[in-house]
């Protein structure tokens, strides 16, 4: 996330100008390949050769080949259908992750910006002290207090997104309020709150999806990267981060189970990066 | 800040000396804001604290919980603990852990250094990578930049933690070239390094670039090439600088990305260090240990932004050209 | 310290060369040159597997604490391979008809590394202090048991007195966690010693130099000891010069060090990695069952499902224990039979072999009879409508990625048969305060010793979660009661192992838990290492070792 605002912070129209990795075959990919992880993730079963928790003790740590194409783990489970089924968990935190932080995010932006001048203030504080530490800093001492979990992570996660998104809301709603002609509604004596729903959200969610569509790619990082600490989803379930946390041991040996889940991340995160990327260019133009 | 630069008539005490302490001052109340909302935090949060001071595989008699409530006077008001606690900070203790039974400032002592080394190692690494990367590709083909733009997307999307396992496979178990743990000398230091500070080059490599290529058209280079000076002399002296500059203001953003990627870089590599120490807190949920962290990142953000918002005008010629005018 | 820390941060052959001179450098810098001659001397690189919760063995619940203090603190008795009692600081004992009275003569000229003599003052203020309400004591005060108090009788005689019969108590005597610290130690610094380093000053061959947490322990060869134990391999000083131990809790960062030669031997190899370390070049592993209690399956008895001895049953014979040992362990370890590991002495010798048999057929059939006939959309068995589902909880920092692994593996069997087990991750605090409560069915952990006497820890009625003990089983055997209190009161060794096999005997036979596997300790070493051998508790006995 913070890598992501980092970015976004600095001037478009130099990103603008960069079009040349994202002319149209390069921006067709990220799209296509996402489209068929979102296909692996809503029919795993077309694609699992075996069932992800079916644990086979006499086939443990072999390596990949035509039985098991990803090779298996130290229960002989096939790293291949754990990694396809594992797709669900891994998006399902991020997606989570994000909304949550995008709603946080809106909520408290919409309250600093069109509250006023002290609520703005405080608000604002806040909002400056949290983007000053990392994300997985935060995420780590929400999980600290809720413990982990699927859920909880996705919470942790979410809950250290707010800031950034809030921010963004909070800068969009001032620019809307002080326009022309939200004072005219306001002479007219229509109440703020309309002039927040009729103006204030149509003109953020554009921003809102940009940084979204990027922040998702760091939600699935930190989602994974909690779960290598052993922090994430619980056994029999499991998302990539997992994955990677279960084979941790085993690089000297098997380093297929570490390597593959790892891979799925890297592409995810770059084909959404990717899409964000696109919109943010198509937002500036 | 720039006009503060611009108020610069001899006094006594010198402005910046002023701004300094102004901002320090406002550090403070930072540092006390994220201590008080840990701390009720922390309180407030499910789970015994009891339990958790008294620890595993203890035989949890009634005696030894009311024993050990009253030695940790869990027995207060709330605000009377919070006041204890604040009072403790002052005089330089963080407080006890409950999972390794030591004060915290002395665990945490022990562990600082190893990660300060990575950080810097890493900070080092990644600026000279990316720079290296930057100066090479700005301005030139499309084919070039386009590479270096795929390559820079591939390192900010790499989690460091997958990195590190992959270095650590073909480094460290493939060809045995390097240790794969620890925090024994250089040799140990190369792995977690790279790690760390791959994904960070990838965004500071993308900065820079940027800068430099929207500098091209400044009038100063122009200025400099107009006086007779080399294009590599231009990058050297002027642009390159120019294109470090906003560097600073994301030092809060580098320095959180160094931390955080050091819970995980440290983890995998099994190096000592604070995110270890972090990592390990959090998952026994030593909460003390969490936020005894939390207050100490909070301050160290302080202190890095404030020498970031000093340093800036001396840096910055066109500020400093401002305030000697 | 100043220097050598900075020391420890050069590469490792630098920091060998600073330590322990010369010497020794081409034999550390260099794993291919001819070794030098001295077969003496030397640091020795050490990877442990856990760290300490604390460096106080009367205060800390880790064993590893008992295993790396060995070298700096020493016991009244010493335990030889076969379970019997040498003398060791304490020459010679008696033991009062009624079992109540320890009475000890010290050995002479045993002094502290501070200088203060070792004397019957010393072994008050240590037993006063594991009982200490301030000391928390986790494991140190349940092996004193029943104590009253400490009579010193004279500098040379003193009298142990305990409240109720505590017939492992001479053992017990033999133990780390009983060792001797220091009472100038004790009085100065008595809230530090569980920090470790210079605060644990003991009688052994070896001073505790300093301890970075979460990295190393550095512990110095003593100069004038020469007080080693019958049971030891040599007299006199150690051999190594020092003992450099790294904390190495990953199992994959312990191999890599051994295997890049960072440590010169490395403790709790994974069994999955022994295969490819033998076939190493000048790498041996040093291996012994770990006597005890094996890693058992414990199933909360006083609530449903698992209060229905055939559930219990059913479930036993629903894993395939042989396999998932096999595979988890790469055919390293062997499936346990009983509540005890046949190591440990007192074991019921019958359950070295199989005492019940997998069989699917067998445990559906038995979940059948106990009412369990309904299946769900998931294929869980339900009753009444009700899900048949056990909560394990678990302490993440607390078990090892194997037993985790293994915990997966017998929840694929479990829902084989229809079962449902959930793995709760829980911190220690919430994991303490659901056990406390009794609120799971199944709870899983391994408990090291050797002495059968800790049946009465995990089976007396008396002995429940938050109560003092680890009954996880929670079970309430008037029967299984009885026995062991007859053993604790018992001083006849033969009488109180057949009560002890009793015991064992009645637990396998209700199916009250059931063990996993038999883990065994292997160390491994390189070749330079000599001498090294695993005690009767399967720790590295550091005194032996010398370095090439």
């Amino acid at each position: 996330m913070s890598t992501v605002t980092a970015l976004l912070d600095r001037p478009a129209a130099a990103t603008a100008r960069r079009g040349a990795l994202l002319r149209s075959p390069a921006r067709l990919a990220p799209l296509v390949l996402l489209a068929a992880v979102a296909l692996v993730l809503v029919f795993p079963g077309m694609f699992a050769t075996h069932a992800p928790e079916a644990t086979d003790v006499a086939a443990a740590l072999r390596p990949p080949g035509a039985a098991h194409w990803l090779g298996t783990d130290q229960l002989g489970r096939d790293v291949w259908s754990r990694l396809v089924h594992g797709t669900r968990l891994s998006l399902l935190i991020a997606v989570g992750a994000t909304l949550i932080g995008v709603g946080g995010g809106a909520l408290l932006g919409l309250v600093a910006g069109c509250g006023g001048q002290r609520v703005d203030f405080a608000l604002m504080r806040v909002v400056d002290v949290l983007l000053g530490f990392p994300e997985l800093l935060l995420a780590l001492v929400v999980v600290a207090l809720l413990g982990g979990g699927t859920v909880n992570v996705a919470i942790a996660i979410g809950t250290a997104g707010v800031p950034h998104y809030a921010r963004l809301v909070r800068g969009q709603a001032r620019l809307v309020l002080r326009s022309e002609y939200v004072e005219a509604a306001r002479v007219l004596g229509v109440p703020a709150w309309r002039s927040v729903l009729r103006h204030v959200l149509p003109n953020v969610g554009g921003p809102l999806v940009v940084l979204a569509s990027i922040g998702l790619g760091s939600a699935i990082i930190s989602g994974s990267g909690l779960s290598v600490l052993g922090l994430g989803p619980v056994p029999p379930e499991a998302d990539w981060g997992s994955m990677v946390a279960d084979g941790k041991d085993f690089l000297q040996t098997a380093w297929w189970i570490s390597i593959a889940p790892g891979l799925a991340v890297s592409v995810v995160v770059v084909c959404t990066t990717l899409i964000g990327r696109s919109l943010q260019l198509r937002a500036v133009r | 800040m720039s006009d503060r630069a611009r108020l610069v008539p001899r006094r006594r005490v010198p402005p910046w000396a002023r701004f300094v302490a102004r901002r320090l001052a406002a550090g403070l109340v930072v540092v006390w804001g994220t201590l008080t909302v840990t701390f009720f935090a922390l309180h407030l949060a499910p789970g015994d604290i009891v339990d958790g001071l008294i620890g595993p595989g203890a035989a949890a008699t009634p005696a030894l919980r009311d024993q050990v409530i009253a030695e940790n006077g869990l027995d207060d008001p709330l605000l009377v603990q919070y006041g204890r606690q604040l009072a403790q900070l002052a005089s330089g203790g963080l407080g006890w852990s409950y999972q390794l039974n030591e004060p915290i400032e002395r665990l945490l002592g022990s562990q600082l250094g190893p990660t300060v080394e990575l950080a810097v190692s890493a900070l080092i690494t990644a600026l000279v990578l990316a720079v290296l990367a930057a100066t090479l590709t700005a301005g030139r083909g499309r084919v070039v930049r386009g590479a270096a733009g795929l390559a820079e997307l591939l390192m900010v999307s790499m989690p460091s933690f997958w990195l590190g396992i992959i270095l650590l496979t073909v480094f460290s178990y493939r060809l045995h070239a390097l240790p794969s743990i620890g925090a024994d000398g250089p040799a140990a230091l190369v792995l977690p390094t790279l790690a760390l500070a791959l994904p960070l080059a990838g965004v500071l490599a993308q900065v820079i670039r940027q800068e430099l290529e929207s500098a091209d058209g400044r009038p100063f280079v122009l200025t400099a090439r107009s006086r007779g000076l080399g294009a590599t002399a231009v990058l050297l002296r002027h642009t390159l600088r120019h294109a470090l500059l906003p560097l600073t203001t994301l030092a809060g953003f580098v320095l959180g990305s160094l931390f955080g990627g050091a819970v995980l870089v440290e983890n995998i590599f099994t190096r000592p260090g604070l995110g270890r120490v972090l990592a390990n807190a959090v998952g026994s949920r030593d909460l003390p240990v969490v936020s005894a962290l939390v207050v100490i990142s909070s301050a160290a953000f302080v202190l890095i932004n404030t020498l970031v918002d000093v340093l800036h005008p001396l840096i910055d010629p066109r500020l400093r050209e401002g305030g000697t005018a | 310290m100043y220097t050598r820390r900075r020391f420890l941060r050069l590469p490792v052959t630098l920091t060998a060369a600073a330590v322990i001179g010369p010497a020794v450098l081409t034999a550390c810098s260099d794993s291919s040159a001819p070794p030098s001659a001295r077969s003496d001397g030397g640091t020795l690189r050490y990877g442990a597997a856990v760290e300490p919760d604390s460096w106080d063995p009367h205060a800390a619940s880790t064993a590893v604490t008992g295993r790396l203090l060995r070298p700096v603190l020493e016991s009244l008795v010493a335990i030889a391979p076969d379970g019997t009692v040498k003398p060791w600081l304490a020459d010679s004992w008696t033991v009062s008809p009624d079992g109540l009275t320890y009475t000890f003569t010290l050995r002479t000229g045993v002094t502290f590394s501070d200088g203060t003599p070792f004397d019957a003052e010393a072994v008050k203020a240590n037993f006063d202090h594991v009982t200490a309400a301030k000391t928390a004591s986790k494991r140190a005060a349940g092996l004193l048991g029943p104590y009253k108090e400490t009579e010193v009788v004279n500098p040379r005689t003193v009298a142990v007195h305990l409240t109720a019969p505590h017939s492992s108590f001479l053992s017990s005597a033999g133990s780390t966690f009983l060792g001797f610290h220091s009472p100038v130690a004790l009085r100065d610094h008595g809230g530090d010693l569980s920090s470790g380093g210079a605060f644990v000053v003991g009688t052994g061959p070896f001073t505790f130099e300093s301890v970075t947490p979460g990295q190393q322990a550095v512990f110095k060869r003593r100069a004038d000891y020469d007080w080693a134990p019958p049971t030891a391999a040599h007299q006199g000083q150690a051999k190594l010069e020092s003992i450099v131990v790294l904390l190495l809790k990953e199992d994959a960062s312990r191999v890599g060090a051994l295997t890049s030669g960072q440590v010169d031997a490395a403790e709790l190899i994974p069994a999955n990695r022994l295969a490819g370390l033998r076939g190493q070049n000048g790498v041996e592993v040093v291996r012994k069952a770990v006597p005890g209690v094996p890693y058992t399956y414990y199933l909360n008895t006083a609530r449903a499902p698992f209060d229905d001895p055939r559930a219990r049953q059913a479930v036993r014979h629903a894993i395939d224990f042989a396999g998932i040992v096999k595979g988890v362990f790469q055919g390293e370890y062997e499936q346990a039979w009983g509540p005890l590991a046949p190591s440990t002495p007192g074991a019921e010798p019958s359950f070295a072999k199989p005492a019940w048999e997998y069989s699917k057929e067998k445990a559906e059939k038995l979940l059948d009879e106990a009412g369990w006939t309904g299946r769900d959309a998931e294929g869980y068995r339900t009753k009444d409508g009700k899900r048949l589902t056990a909560e394990q909880p678990y302490v993440q920092t607390f078990v090892s990625a194997q037993n985790h692994t293994f915990d997966v593996g017998v929840q694929d069997a479990l829902k084989q048969v229809g079962v449902e087990l959930k793995l709760v991750p829980l911190d220690s605090a919430g994991s303490i305060g659901r056990t406390g409560k009794g609120d799971y069915d199944v709870f899983a952990f391994a408990w090291q010793g050797s002495d059968p006497s800790l049946l009465g820890s995990l089976y007396h009625s008396k002995s429940q979660f938050g109560g003092g003990g680890a009954n996880g089983s929670r079970v309430k055997d008037a029967e299984i009661d009885g026995w062991l209190d007859q053993a604790e009161a018992t001083v006849d060794a033969a009488q109180r192992t057949a009560l002890y096999r009793k015991v064992q005997r009645k637990i396998v036979e209700q199916a009250y838990s059931f063990p996993a596997y038999i883990a065994t300790m292997d160390v491994a070493r390189h070749g330079k290492v000599n001498g090294l051998a695993l005690d009767v508790d399967a720790n590295t006995d550091f005194y032996g070792i010398g370095v090439a």
